[in-house]
């Protein structure tokens, strides 16, 4: 009988050392799980936040690609009506009707001086990274697009980022969840060895440290996974 | 603790002082589930505050840009005519030139007001005869007082500061539910267990108190820090 009542105290103490343990995981889990929690939503507004950047990105390069076309369109058309306009001219000449090719060379003269000044205002036709190679070719449109696209692609890489760490930490999150129910699991079954009698306290005891492996084992595999 | 008194109806004394801590342990835990879902309260308005602000930032932006690209529009019609004006000044013929006189009074300052600032200030017209763009738009945001008004970083920081002190109050109020859980594990055991069991209760009371104080007192010091 004292045998039996020494074992007991034995099995007592070790419940009472595996209730403190467990404890103490719950109360390291729980900072895991608020941590993650707090990850998850930072990077959730991070997320939020470079998707209106990306948006405004978007709506500036649409505005930008708009005037830059509508000027490279308008000097074209402009050097193309002075050309147009100088074969006019050699034509009314050959017919010798002076007066309406002097009205033509001065109209090709006014095209020619528009297209010079609105080429200018095109980094199309200024920027050495997308004018024509050769005179009366056409800009490197492909350049151009890749490079205005190049900020908005930048944003919405860190809008994916961001998005992933969310799903990420959120996933964890919820784990970390499943993990202190796990716990409490844990310490109902220490609590029920602590308080019932010495034939039941080895079953609870290894249930609820077979349990907590489990447990243990998967916050390590979340910590370091 | 040690030999117990019996009260009324057999309860002994010892555990009506355990039930007293328990009851005072549970208010405490009360209060730090309270406290930290108050301060999380607190960062979610702060980070949609930031939220809101951004898309109130972005707005104020494409709408800067918007401006910006409408007056190089406009600049394009002034410059285009100008150019004409020159050519036509520079020709030979008298009614060209009369029409190039009458394009410099009449046409190119009424599309001098309509274009703005790009055409006026020689500032943003570049060597090469193109527009600065980039210094017009960052002039137009100088100037956006609605733009300026807004403060999204320091909502988001703000959301940040009271998130880290959530994380740090979480770890305490896990401390005073540990606390309550040995005090209840105390109020059912018996003799030295019980003992054993009200100590490290108390103990884990002691140090959630004192590790709340510690990180309300340095969230304090932080935000008087503007941090």
């Amino acid at each position: 009988l004292i045998e039996n009542q020494v074992v007991s105290v034995r099995w007592r103490r070790l419940a009472v050392i595996l209730t403190m343990a467990s404890t103490v995981s719950a109360a390291v889990i729980a900072g895991l799980q608020a941590d993650a929690n707090i990850r998850s939503e930072t990077a959730n507004r991070e997320s939020q936040y470079f998707a209106i950047l990306a948006s405004g990105e978007l709506y500036r390069q649409g505005l930008a690609t708009d005037y830059e076309f509508r000027t490279l369109t308008l000097a074209v058309k402009d050097a193309q009506e002075a050309t147009l306009l100088q074969l006019t001219a050699l034509e009314q000449e050959n017919r010798s009707e002076e007066d309406a090719a002097a009205l033509s060379r001065l109209r090709a003269t006014l095209a020619e001086a528009r297209a010079e000044r609105v080429g200018q205002l095109s980094v199309l036709l200024t920027d050495p990274a997308y004018m024509p190679a050769e005179e009366g070719g056409t800009p490197n449109m492909q350049a151009y697009l890749d490079s205005t696209f190049q900020e908005a692609n930048r944003l919405v890489s860190l809008q994916n980022d961001a998005a992933d760490a969310y799903r990420q930490w959120n996933q964890k999150s919820d784990a970390y969840v499943a993990v202190l129910a796990m716990i409490a699991m844990v310490l109902t079954l220490y609590g029920l060895a602590q308080a019932s009698s010495e034939r039941m306290q080895l079953p609870f005891l290894t249930l609820g440290s077979f349990i907590l492996g489990l447990a243990l084992f998967w916050t390590a595999s979340l910590l370091f996974g | 603790l040690a030999p117990q008194g019996e009260g009324a109806g057999g309860i002994g004394r010892s555990e009506i002082w355990i039930a007293i801590a328990i009851a005072i342990v549970s208010l405490s835990t009360a209060v730090a589930a309270w406290r930290t879902s108050d301060l999380d309260s607190h960062a979610g308005d702060a980070e949609r505050e930031g939220l809101i602000q951004t898309v109130q930032s972005q707005s104020l932006t494409n709408e800067d840009w918007r401006l910006v690209y409408e007056q190089a529009a406009n600049a394009q019609r002034y410059f285009a005519s100008q150019a004409e004006a020159g050519a036509l000044a520079a020709s030979g013929n008298a009614g060209a030139r009369d029409q190039a006189q009458a394009l410099q009074d009449y046409l190119l300052p009424n599309l001098a007001l309509i274009a703005g600032q790009l055409v006026t200030n020689p500032a943003y017209l570049q060597d090469d005869g193109s527009l600065d763009l980039q210094a017009r738009f960052a002039d137009e945001q100088a100037a956006n007082q609605a733009l300026n008004a807004l403060d999204l970083e320091g909502a988001f920081a703000r959301a940040d500061r009271l998130r880290n002190q959530r994380r740090w109050l979480s770890v305490g109020a896990v401390l005073l539910v540990v606390s309550l859980f040995w005090l209840a594990l105390a109020e059912i055991s018996r003799e030295r267990a019980r003992r054993s069991a009200l100590l490290i209760g108390l103990a884990f009371y002691g140090f959630g108190l004192v590790w709340f104080a510690v990180v309300e007192l340095g969230a304090l010091a932080a935000a008087r820090g503007g941090v």
